[in-house]
């Protein structure tokens, strides 16, 4: 997974790392790109539009 | 929630009951389901379901009169009835396999004993037998059949009795003479079938009426011995078989069976779009396979699905109303970590235009049980809040900010108080600026400009609902309790419902009355679309059909019907795709250009390229062009605030300003369509970017000088992509999701 993003404030290349998500009284994790600093989460569009929408929709009919 | 919370909604539906003519059979056949199936030539399966109700097909259609046929529902229509005697006669004749299923399992430990094989015990003890309890049948002769014997087509039933039992595992004692019930103690329960004439051994003939327990706990009495007909007597054979496996089961003879305690459906279904269709005649002794076929199909499948007619929604999800019902209670009562909702999306789908419990003819009401769930929900913070995020926001705005109310002049007091609704003033200040100036003009009027709590109402937000109508209360007693004079129907209903001590009449009745006349140039015959929540007021209806007449057009004779636009329940993020289907459905229903009295039908035809107008800017002469975009609408509302306090009250309104209002962004049109689509504003763009820039945050290109930043808030997160030219921020992408990630986990 290579990206053209840097952290804006800590300036540092971004790296693949484990994220929980919150939903509905639902966690899960996922591995995305990340600060390997401060943490901050790069959720693209394409993951937004695509795979998030697709699960946020089964968690609602949950 | 308790149950019956939930089910009392859909108490009267009557979807799934049994058709007049199984209630007519005397063996209650699933008469309707017995033609659905015999229409498509599945002759087996229609055997098999058959002999699971009636034991033996050739006895039962050969004893009974036909009664099914007497009700058939196709009178209604002129017509000759279904030949369903002639039906099952056929299925039988193609039957290949006419045995009955064969059960491997145990046997039960419970024991029956039938005293005579006439008909009656016959029956009994074969569908117990099916149920796996030991049966035993003594018949004081050495045939069986009992009056049966005498019948011309004994032959027949005989070989149907023979076929029936092979498989079985009942005993038969023939010649084996019963002649009282002291031997009978090794059983559980005993069916006396003794026949005409026959020995009841002592047992008072005093048994209870459905199911034919005699005084003597566990000894049942029914048949020809007790007046039965032999078609009857088959009947209660039936019957009896599971008053006694009740019995057996429960210890009483009643427990959990359906009591048939009527022999007419006495409710007739509408059978709209049915025509007369003549009987098939049959060519030979036994119709022919095409032709029992042909004469299937001619069932009506008489079933009330008069909601389901009039809604996608519930022809979408194909729940029948019994279920919702059931599902709102279920949901209510598991976590979702736990279990899986089941209706969710479809209470989140509902448009709550109340045209399906019209139709309904007991008044059902979904919509009222979706609104329960909806509520029912949010009390307990079990919903997802993006659905309806958006829209409270709003009504919060509109009812805060945006909010103004005045009486011009020093009394403060007024006879009128218009009430133009939240989105009206969004739509076009013009509106309400014309709007005002007549009833100015016209009447002792006031305005109270807010929002009337639909959101809330729609979301099942009850305490922002409460909040809101307080203040609506507020205002209207201060003015001396004016006829609020409402533009929107919503309004009007929401009014109606959440403040009936106030008076409410329509802008466009007045309007009528005044004889108030504009132009539709350009329109020669139009089709007036009705907002459904107007949907029962034809004094409104009738009004706004003679101000489009005096503004010079034609009226087609479309009729809405209730029907809702789209934007009703506020639909459209839970459920974009039904949204999508009923928005493009209701703009193709008319070929004409549609008059509408609600901004939001307006806002949604003209989204779907239908040539429509609203009837005040024919009225007024006002041209409105493209629906605002959804910033756009929060400043017509200021500015609407803005003209007519200045005008009315010679008071100057400064708007609230946030630190990023002044930031200037440029949106390329894909995007801001991609926004309108998810309806994120430029002012959360605005605040995403704002807050990265004041903090440093987000992410950065090297590459392009592009920065991305979000914004994380209750219900979602924005996205936005961008670059700072100047003091310009051009943005490339904006979207937005509802799940939330974990900062610095």
């Amino acid at each position: 997974m290579e990206s053209k993003w840097k952290c804006r404030k800590c300036g540092k290349e971004l790296v693949v790392k484990k994220t929980v998500f919150d939903y509905l009284e639902r966690s899960f994790s996922e591995d995305l790109l990340r600060c390997p600093s401060c943490g901050q989460v790069l959720i693209s569009q394409e993951l937004a539009d695509g795979r998030m929408t697709d699960v946020e929709s089964m968690l609602e009919d949950k | 929630m308790l149950q019956s919370d939930a089910l009392k909604f859909t108490a009267g539906c009557f979807n799934g009951e049994p058709a007049s003519c199984t209630y007519a059979c005397p063996y209650h056949i699933d008469i309707r389901g017995l033609m659905k199936k015999a229409a498509r030539g599945r002759w087996d399966s229609c055997y098999k379901d058959l002999i699971n109700t009636v034991a033996f097909p050739s006895v039962a259609y050969t004893l009974c009169s036909r009664q099914c046929q007497g009700v058939c529902q196709r009178k209604y229509l002129g017509d000759e009835p279904v030949a369903i005697h002639d039906i099952e006669d056929a299925c039988a004749t193609y039957a290949k396999n006419t045995s009955p299923d064969v059960y491997a399992g145990a046997l039960k430990s419970e024991r029956v004993a039938v005293i005579g094989a006439g008909i009656c015990g016959l029956s009994a003890a074969f569908m117990l037998s099916q149920k796996q309890y030991t049966v035993d049948i003594y018949e004081k002769t050495n045939e069986i059949g009992g009056s049966l014997k005498s019948h011309p087509d004994f032959d027949t039933f005989a070989m149907d009795f023979a076929t029936k039992f092979k498989t079985t595992r009942v005993q038969f004692h023939l010649a084996d003479e019963i002649t009282g019930l002291n031997n009978m103690s090794n059983y559980d329960a005993v069916l006396i079938a003794a026949g005409k004439g026959g020995d009841i051994f002592g047992v008072s003939q005093t048994r209870d009426y459905y199911t034919y327990m005699t005084e003597v706990k566990g000894v049942f009495a029914c048949g020809e011995m007790c007046g039965a007909s032999p078609c009857q007597a088959m009947a209660e054979g039936l019957d009896v078989a599971s008053y006694i496996e009740s019995y057996l089961l429960s210890g009483s003879p009643d427990f959990g069976v359906k009591r048939w305690n009527k022999t007419n459906c006495t409710r007739i279904v509408d059978h709209d779009g049915q025509t007369r269709v003549p009987p098939v005649v049959k060519t030979g002794d036994v119709f022919t396979k095409d032709e029992a076929k042909a004469a299937a199909a001619r069932c009506l499948q008489c079933d009330c699905t008069a909601c389901l007619n009039t809604c996608e929604l519930l022809r979408k999800y194909k729940k029948k109303p019994h279920q919702y019902a059931s599902s709102v209670y279920l949901d209510s009562q598991v976590r979702p970590p736990i279990t899986t909702h089941s209706v969710t999306r479809a209470v989140y789908s509902c448009n709550m235009c109340n045209r399906c419990k019209d139709a309904c003819p007991t008044g059902t009401d979904l919509p009222g049980l979706f609104c329960f769930s909806r509520q029912n929900r949010m009390e307990r913070g079990d919903y997802p809040p993006a659905f309806h995020d958006f829209w409270l926001d709003s009504q919060r705005f509109y009812s805060g900010e945006a909010a103004f109310s005045f009486v011009p002049g020093e009394s403060g007091k007024c006879e009128y108080a218009f009430f133009p609704g939240c989105q009206l003033g969004a739509a076009n200040p013009e509106y309400v600026i014309r709007s005002y100036e007549f009833l100015q003009k016209n009447y002792s009027a006031g305005i109270i400009s807010m929002c009337c709590g639909a959101p809330s109402y729609w979301a099942g937000d009850k305490p922002l609902l409460e909040k809101n109508t307080a203040l609506i209360r507020e205002k209207w007693e201060e003015m001396g309790r004016p006829t609020l004079v409402t533009a929107c129907t919503s309004c009007t209903k929401m009014i109606k419902m959440h403040l009936p001590e106030a008076k409410a009449v329509s802008l466009y009745t007045l309007l009528d009355e005044k004889e108030v006349a504009g132009t539709l140039s350009g329109f020669d015959t139009v089709s007036v679309f009705d907002p459904c929540a107007v949907y029962a007021t034809p004094s409104v209806i009738k009004s706004v059909r003679s101000l489009v007449r005096r503004c010079g057009a034609e009226l087609s004779d479309y009729d809405s019907n209730g029907q809702c636009c789209g934007n009703g329940g506020h639909i459209r993020l839970a459920d974009p795709e039904l949204y999508g289907d009923i928005i493009r459905n209701r703009a193709a229903d008319s070929e004409y250009p549609y008059i509408v009295y609600c901004v939001n039908c307006r806002e949604i035809f003209r989204s779907q390229d239908k040539s429509c107008r609203h009837i005040l800017e024919a009225v007024f002469g006002i041209y409105s062009g493209d629906t605002p975009n959804l910033d756009e609408k929060r400043s017509n509302a200021i500015m609407a605030k803005v003209k007519l306090l200045d005008k009315y009250k010679n008071v100057t309104f400064t708007p609230k300003k946030e630190p990023w209002d002044d930031l200037v962004l440029e949106i390329p049109d894909y995007v801001r369509r991609e926004m309108e689509e998810k309806m994120i504003t430029a002012r959360s763009i605005k605040h995403a970017i704002w807050k990265a820039e004041q903090d440093s945050t987000g992410f950065i290109s090297e590459e392009t000088g592009e920065c991305l930043c979000f914004l994380v808030t209750d219900a979602l997160t924005y996205w936005a992509q961008y670059k700072k030219v100047g003091d310009i921020y051009e943005v490339s992408r904006a979207y937005c999701h509802r799940m939330h990630f974990r900062e610095g986990e």
